[in-house]
């Protein structure tokens, strides 16, 4: 990477919190690797509570307190996959928009990098992910199986 | 004594969970994984107290290991709270408030719900319930859920992603919760069985997720 005379900027964590993207310096056209210090930090504040929180509350509520609470118990995950896929979408998004101070559009390339340690990652990601939701998916059809059951969910 | 080791496996590899988190610099950041790691160690510390508990296999020691728990776990979870409000100018009054409400539910569960959990093929049953569980499940759905995975996001603040490996991250992170989320809330046996293996898994992998993310981090910062 192409190094800057002038003096990174510090990091703010209040500004990298909750959610922030970095970038190369306004007029800098090299290729952007991430690196530990970024250079322009970009900030999307984002409520805590957003409405996919809202539905999976309702959702929870649904599923204690109502006769049909266990056959809710899958659409629930699906909820809570689908606000986790969103939440993740976004920060994506936003981490490819790279702006200058001014918050002008940068463009700008990602190096991708080919290290061996990020295959072994991605294969610990797929198979934790796949084995924890398929048990608590396999949970899900057992409540679905036992919904007759008088003690209800999980009981 | 399959309670007993389960959950102290479950202790160590929450410990280890903590112990593994990758650093962030900064000194706002620093104290959000502060906060989130005290977060962890309450929750580690729950389960060695359920542990023990099981082991004795005593009912009104049974029955305080759960009231314990429950406490440690309110705990934990206003350190998780403070991060999902890191930064709001009404921080102060949201912590009272939930320190308040967190009080007002362990008082409720005191009196009205005392715990009342019983060891069912070696396994121990919570037998929490349904307002306790629900309380519970929607601290778990609705404050680590979020901060988890924004933290997850936050430790990989420094890490290229390729192949959306982050995301596979975030990911491991929201189905930990949710898995831990669930165990709480279960009643029978096997239902707890499965997502107590779930829990395991999944923190097993972040474990090793995350020493992987450390040795990237510095070799991200290595490379400048």
């Amino acid at each position: 990477m192409e190094e800057n005379n002038q003096q990174p900027p510090q990091l703010n964590p209040d500004t990298i919190y909750p959610e922030a993207t970095k970038g190369p310096v306004a007029g800098d056209t090299s290729t952007y690797q991430n690196t530990a210090e970024p250079q322009v930090v970009y900030v999307q504040q984002q409520s805590p509570v957003d409405s996919w929180s809202i539905v999976l509350f309702i959702l929870l509520l649904l599923t204690f307190f109502t006769p049909i609470g266990p056959i809710l118990f899958l659409p629930m995950i699906v909820v809570g996959i689908i606000a986790a896929t969103r939440y993740i979408s976004k920060s994506n998004k936003t981490q490819n928009n790279f702006v200058d101070q001014a918050g002008n559009p940068l463009n700008v390339k990602i190096e991708q990098k080919s290290d061996p340690l990020y295959s072994i990652l991605r294969i610990i990601g797929i198979v934790a992910v796949t084995l924890v939701l398929g048990f608590v998916g396999l949970i899900g059809v057992g409540f679905i199986l036992l919904a007759s059951s008088p003690r209800g969910m999980g009981s | 004594m399959l309670a007993a080791l389960g959950f102290t496996v479950a202790a160590v590899l929450f410990g280890l969970f903590t112990w593994s988190l990758p650093e962030i610099k900064g000194k706002k950041t620093e104290a959000l994984t502060r906060n989130y790691k005290i977060g962890f160690m309450f929750l580690t510390l729950a389960f060695l107290v359920f542990g023990i508990a099981s082991a004795i296999n005593d009912e009104s020691i049974l029955s305080m290991s759960v009231m314990i728990g429950d406490i440690l776990i309110v705990a934990a979870s206003l350190f998780i709270l403070s991060i999902l409000y890191s930064g709001n100018k009404y921080l102060k009054y949201i912590l009272g408030a939930a320190t308040i409400a967190g009080a007002g539910f362990l008082i409720v569960r005191g009196v009205a719900f005392f715990p009342e959990p019983f060891m069912e093929d070696s396994i121990l049953v919570f037998n929490s319930p349904r307002f306790v569980n629900f309380v519970i499940a929607s601290t778990f759905l609705l404050v680590w859920l979020p901060v988890n995975i924004r933290m997850a996001k936050l430790f990989t603040a420094n890490i290229d992603n390729s192949g959306r490996v982050i995301d596979l991250y975030v990911y491991m992170y929201f189905a930990a919760t949710f898995a831990a989320a669930i165990f709480v809330l279960s009643k029978k046996p096997i239902t707890l069985a499965i997502s107590f293996t779930a829990v395991c898994i999944a923190f097993l992998m972040l474990v090793i997720a995350n020493r992987l993310i450390n040795i990237l981090g510095e070799r991200s910062h290595g490379r400048k």
